[in-house]
């Protein structure tokens, strides 16, 4: 076992698992619906973990992520009922849920491993000891398998529905016409930001989950007026962001992985906006 | 058969009516203009039409189908929207947005190829917008959004064309390439219905206008709607009678 180098490749697939989803959640205005689905899935770890009573439990991902979607679908459905704007529901229902989320770990889930501190930083040193172990042979830590898994999911979704996760984007109300429900795709689309989030919320917490998402696809944004382009840029920032943040906090003696990851991508989505924008004025 | 069949039809945002009691017929083959004043309900009429807005009070047919019950909707309807429906910021370019015209008949999962590839090029050619394939949607004028819109209406090859306010502030060229679309769609007995401001041009094409103000004020062909007495009941003081 290598915990160096196992810790290097989860660095680098969180951060290609997530930029690869965040193109298009980023370009669909879905940022703070990110936001809220991470911190509703932190309520759904625990509401699913006082039924399972295992922190192991394969269901626990499952419930989290539906616990995501169902939440930010009920804010979808006030927001369409003019009842209240998104922003505003969005903002208020993401620190509802997760208020409640840490109070329940404090009371239902204090002898595990969930705690406070795990939900907003997440808990990378713990990863490399939770093997994948078949007849004998170590595989590697589980979650890199899980992320692995997880990545091949989110590529055949966005490889099937494409086309339709485009002209949703693009212009809903003629994919509507057109006989493509936007619902349908904008449902299962959540699904995946979903269990994306799950996925890398063991390793960077419910913040900095949202922030691998996000920030490489809005550098590749500014560099690029095509989507394919965009893609594959944003997941070229994303393993450069994974890879540099990965050495300067193993040098650093730092556990906190993510959050240097996360402070790499924003300083390269810093320089390319001073670069963007002077290369236009 | 009437290609669309308003009955009865209300829409009401927070108790207040948009639209209220309306009824007409739209028989197949013609060309029809709703007009009325800013917030007279012009778009969630057609809106509504399009079951982009949930119709609660009220019936409405298409081709003697109820709107919502209609399959294979893209082969009976073409939309052009008011350009201010559109993500511009998208990372996609002209040919890209025109060839969604053929998504509804690739249907589900389907990608587009070298055949829609091909329908999108002839079609950006004969709206004088070949040489942007390539353009970025964002990077056009208000006039050749339009024409990229009307492009992908056109390879649509529906029976209904609806068409949101096409004369709104746009450059001369679109506009007379809008009216020979108009023209051809006509005379390939496709329906054309038009929401639009541009009073002054309507005499000479339209066979009838739906003339509204919430309600429907009339409704026939452009000489028995466009009177002194109508405009004053639409429009109040605010406007004069048309030209020509």
């Amino acid at each position: 076992m290598n915990v160096y180098f196992d810790l290097l490749l989860l660095s680098v697939m969180i951060s290609i698992v997530s930029s690869l989803v965040g193109t298009f959640l980023i370009l669909r205005g879905g940022s703070l619906t990110a936001f809220a689905l991470s911190h509703s899935i932190l309520l759904g770890i625990v509401i699913t973990f006082l039924f399972t009573r295992d922190l192991n439990s394969p269901f626990l991902p499952v419930g989290a992520a539906l616990t995501g979607v169902i939440i930010v679908s009920l804010v979808e459905f006030l927001t369409k009922s003019r009842f209240i704007k998104q922003d505003a529901a969005l903002g208020i229902i993401y620190l509802f849920v997760f208020s409640l989320g840490l109070i329940m770990i404090a009371k239902y889930a204090a002898n595990t491993t969930l705690s406070a501190k795990a939900a907003i930083t997440g808990n990378i040193a713990l990863i490399p000891f939770d093997r994948f172990i078949i007849a004998g042979y170590d595989l590697g830590p589980k979650l890199l398998w899980i992320t692995i898994l997880v990545l091949l999911i989110n590529i055949i979704y966005i490889g099937i529905f494409y086309k339709e996760l485009k002209i949703t984007a693009i212009d809903s109300e003629y994919a509507h016409i057109l006989g493509f429900n936007p619902t349908f795709i904008n449902l299962s689309f959540m699904f995946i930001v979903s269990i994306t989030i799950v996925t890398t919320f063991s390793v960077a917490g419910v913040v900095i989950a949202v922030g691998l998402m996000v920030i490489p696809p809005a550098t590749a944004f500014m560099l690029t007026k095509e989507l394919r382009k965009m893609i594959a840029l944003s997941i070229v920032i994303a393993i450069i962001s994974g890879l540099l943040g990965f050495f300067i906090a193993w040098n650093l003696g730092s556990v906190e992985i993510s959050s240097v990851i996360t402070i790499v991508a924003g300083l390269i989505f810093m320089i390319v906006t001073i670069f963007t924008r002077s290369g236009k004025n | 058969m009437s290609a669309v069949k308003v009955s009865n039809l209300s829409i009401l945002y927070h108790q207040i009516p948009a639209l209220w009691d309306i009824n007409f017929e739209v028989p197949e083959g013609t060309m029809v203009a709703i007009i009325g004043p800013n917030g007279a309900g012009k778009s969630t009429l057609l809106k509504s039409i399009l079951n982009l807005i949930k119709v609660k009070n009220g019936e409405i047919e298409i081709m003697g189908t109820p709107h919502h019950k209609l399959r294979d909707k893209h082969k009976y309807i073409a939309y052009m929207p008011q350009r201010s429906s559109i993500d511009f910021d998208f990372p996609t370019n002209v040919i890209d947005v025109v060839m969604m015209g053929r998504y509804g008949h690739l249907g589900w999962f389907k990608r587009p190829g070298k055949n829609e590839r091909e329908l999108a090029m002839n079609a950006l050619k004969k709206f004088g917008m070949a040489e942007y394939s390539h353009r970025q949607i964002g990077e056009l004028s208000g006039g050749q959004k339009q024409r990229v819109f009307l492009a992908r209406a056109y390879i649509q090859q529906a029976d209904i064309y609806f068409l949101d306010e096409p004369f709104g502030g746009v450059d001369s060229k679109t506009e007379q390439v809008t009216l020979d679309l108009l023209k051809e769609l006509k005379d390939n007995n496709k329906t054309i219905i038009v929401v639009t401001h541009e009073l002054d041009t309507l005499k000479a094409y339209f066979d009838y206008i739906m003339l509204i103000n919430t309600q429907k004020i009339a409704f026939g062909t452009p000489s028995e709607v466009l009177t002194a007495e109508n405009m004053q009941a639409a429009y109040g003081g605010l406007m004069h009678m048309p030209h020509r």
